[in-house]
């Protein structure tokens, strides 16, 4: 047993040892208790108070997400009909163990929050390698604890790192009750070939590929402000983390008038080439090389051939037929766009499959998006409005979070 | 087909003034652009693709990391003569270059040229800074192997300074001086080999050897050293103060591009050959950058026909200097290389735990 080897981050220091707090599960809260609502609270004003996140987009709107109006709705939407609860009881799974990804993306912390709402007890463990993303998140989460002895939540959460090590993620995996992991699919794939107990379960993110769907004519037809705001959206949704989320869109498929397509291409891409040069993508050279390898591979496999649109290596289009489209070996995101148009969203269904997350549209509404896909597509998690792209929900990749960190006891 | 014969006419290899060069080589690479995009459907789909956006103005640079990837290579199977690999530990794929008859002769002949610049046309007595295992195993060939015997062709006597436990045998090279005595002779070795198991071994243990006359040539990359920091003065400052060597030619090639490699000069500087050029490119813009401005390094090489490797973008950065106007007197484009391109940082939800899982 190498237990030692792992390291507390937060909170800075516990009584508890790792082992027995994986063991106890007497201090399980029960779903939306107050003490967790309080604990919650409490890292939104954190968040969006500390001058040290104001440079950070990504902790702004978790600061955001996790104000109590928020929390309140998201309740509302979590909430178990009636006729559930009549004869059925919400409690919490257990120990949830999160494993993050390596270069912390702040998502996991969206569903350490749901899991904690939900009175679970939470161990998360961080890459060993350490980034100034990283010492945010520990800095944040060691303030709350600190502001809250009290709270018990403050008690049913660590924080740990420890060198890769089988031995240690096993032992760990043997004593929770619901694990969840995010990374890349290596990450995923070997974390689950270390057995939970068989009353665990396990929650699985995996690499994911996103698009974004624009008509044609919407783009033509938009008027100053609003063709303004959809390249502003477009460009946060992409160039936020280097369009390395998994729900950043790598793809651009135009929907309409195939006629009308390269002319609402160029008013569209121009609009954006002007934008990304503006905004801090904080792209370097390596990564201006990384696409022109890039370029290269999608040609040999897709004879994709550049657009003359951009200006630059900040941004990147490739235009290909709709069979290159969705290319999930090689695409290295960093402003990035395979593109292509069809003339129906039903032509979209040969290329998706379950790898396909995202779908961010504009000008194409709710009611034909909806008869899509009720008459059944192969791939997609979610399709929200350019701009929402990487907005959490509790229903991710199609997993509800509230549901599955919880369970039900039924009384009849 | 790819007759180099101009070239070969010239009194040096450092013969072509800019004007002249300019035309020469630029019609030849052209030819070269032609001949491949004909021959090799995947360069086709590269070039159809970046000449679209109009990058190095209007020409086309692969980079060298797509010869790790995939089989580049504008000759039938049945005429490849042999295939050229890279050095790269197990964890790294290698480079593969797929060489005809034509390209390798090629090669060996502007190698000849350049190197008989430097050491004259009679083969001198040649001591290798390395021990000599390295190049015995032909099956598994590391690319210090193949450099050690590509180059030994220039040499005679062949004295290996090490032994295989990379210790120096002193005897054998006092023996080795004490025979050719007041001769010039050819020392040959990997930069980093050379600095770390022969000059600091010498500079540690006091130890003072005769080699004044001698010159000696080192490739291989200056990125171990220079996190020691180790540069091109200290390095000679060394090589002077432990063995008298005054004549010291590092210098820059790639096995993407074997043959017209670029050799420092007596002012330090790295010169292209009259086969070769180099420019340096705005990795954000794609476009060349003036002289003096430092940027990614493209080669461009006259020699490869049987792969698409006559314009290559490295992951290298350097300056150019000038052209012609070197106090050392040669013609040419003249530069620094100053490193590798900084990794870029991974972000977002990528596989970046791909190394942690290795067992
Ligand atoms: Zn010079």
């Amino acid at each position: 047993m190498t237990l030692s080897a792992i390291r507390l981050l937060a909170p800075q220091q516990s009584a508890q040892s790792v082992e027995f707090f994986c063991q106890e599960r007497s201090d399980l809260l029960t779903p939306f208790s107050p003490a967790a609502l309080e604990f919650v609270e409490t890292l939104s004003r954190q968040l969006l108070r500390d001058p040290a996140f104001k440079a950070h987009p990504e902790m702004i709107a978790l600061g955001y997400w996790l104000r109590k109006a928020n929390i309140s709705r998201l309740a509302e939407q979590a909430a178990v009909p009636t006729a559930v609860t009549n004869h059925a009881v919400r409690l919490p799974r257990g120990l949830v163990f999160h494993v993050a990804p390596s270069n912390v993306d702040t998502i996991f912390i969206y569903s350490l929050v749901i899991s904690l709402l939900m009175g679970n007890k939470n161990l998360v463990r961080l890459s060993s390698k350490s980034s100034a993303q990283q010492m945010l998140i520990l800095q944040v989460l060691n303030q709350v604890l600190t502001e809250l002895p009290d709270n018990p939540v403050s008690h049913s959460l660590m924080v740990v790192t420890y060198p890769h090590d089988d031995t240690i993620s096993r032992q760990l995996s043997s004593w929770c009750d619901a694990r969840m992991l995010w990374g890349g699919d290596n990450t995923v794939s070997h974390f689950s070939s270390l057995p939970v107990r068989p009353t665990a379960v396990d929650i699985k993110f995996a690499n994911k590929y996103s698009l974004a769907l624009l008509s044609v004519q919407a783009v033509l037809a938009a008027d100053d402000a609003g063709f303004a705001r959809l390249v502003r959206a477009f460009v946060s949704d992409t160039y936020l983390f280097g369009q390395q989320a998994c729900s950043s869109p790598r793809a651009v498929c135009w929907l309409g008038d195939t006629h009308m397509v390269s002319q609402a291409s160029t008013k569209f891409w121009s609009a954006v080439d002007a934008a990304v040069n503006q905004y801090p993508h904080g792209l370097m050279a390596a990564d201006f090389m990384q696409k022109l390898v890039f370029v290269a591979e999608h040609a040999i496999d897709y004879q994709s051939v550049l657009s003359p649109v951009s200006s630059d290596m900040t941004l990147t289009v490739l235009n290909t037929e709709l069979a290159g489209l969705i290319e999930t070996r090689h695409h290295c995101g960093r402003g990035t766009f395979l593109q292509t148009a069809v003339s129906q969203l039903t032509d979209l269904n040969a290329v998706l499959h379950r790898g396909v997350q995202t779908l961010t549209y504009f000008g194409i509404s709710a009611g034909e998006l909806q008869t899509w896909l009720q008459a059944g597509v192969p791939g997609l998690d979610r399709l929200v409005p350019v701009g929402q792209g990487l907005d959490f929900d509790y229903i991710w990749d199609g997993v509800d979070l509230f549901a599955s960190l919880s369970r039900f006891v039924t009384i009849r | 087909m790819n007759n180099l014969d101009f070239f070969y006419q010239q009194p040096s290899p450092y013969s072509l003034g800019a004007a002249e060069k300019q035309q020469v080589l630029h019609s030849h690479l052209a030819a070269l652009d032609a001949h491949h995009q004909q021959h090799c459907e995947l360069y086709r789909r590269i070039a159809s693709s970046q000449t679209a956006a109009g990058w190095f103005d209007q020409q086309v640079f692969l980079p060298v990391r797509l010869f790790k990837e995939y089989e580049l290579k504008s000759v039938a199977q049945q005429d490849v003569f042999k295939v050229l690999t890279s050095s790269g530990t197990t964890s790294q794929q290698v480079s593969r270059i797929a060489l005809d008859r034509e390209t390798a002769a090629h090669q060996s002949k502007v190698l000849v040229k350049i190197m008989q610049h430097y050491l004259g046309v009679q083969r001198l007595p040649m001591l290798i800074i390395d021990h000599p295992s390295v190049v015995k195993d032909r099956l598994s060939f590391s690319a210090r192997g193949a450099g050690i015997l590509g180059l030994s062709t220039f040499g005679r006597d062949h004295t290996y300074a090490l032994d295989d436990d990379m210790q120096i045998n002193l005897e054998r090279v006092q023996a080795f001086i004490a025979k050719h005595q007041g001769k010039p002779v050819f020392i040959f070795g990997f930069t980093f080999m050379v600095w770390q198991y022969f000059f600091q071994v010498l500079q540690q243990s006091g130890q003072q050897l005769d080699l004044a006359g001698s010159v000696l040539v080192h490739s291989g990359g200056w990125k171990k050293l220079i996190d020691i920091a180790v540069d091109n003065s200290v390095f000679k400052q060394v090589a002077f103060a432990t063995c008298g060597i005054q004549r010291v030619h590092n210098f820059y090639g790639m096995v993407e591009q074997v043959g017209s490699i670029f050799v420092e000069c007596s002012h330090g500087y790295l010169h292209a050959p009259d086969y070769a050029d180099i420019d340096i490119v705005d990795a954000r813009t794609m476009q060349k950058l003036p002289d003096g401005q430092q940027g990614l390094i493209a080669v461009s090489s006259v020699l490869p026909s049987s792969y698409p490797g006559h314009r290559l973008l490295t992951e290298d950065l350097g300056t150019v200097f000038g052209e012609d106007n070197c106090p050392c007197g040669l013609n040419g484009k003249y530069f620094h290389v100053h490193g590798r391109l900084p990794k870029a940082e991974v972000r977002g939800c990528s596989d970046t735990h791909a190394a942690e899982v290795k067992p």
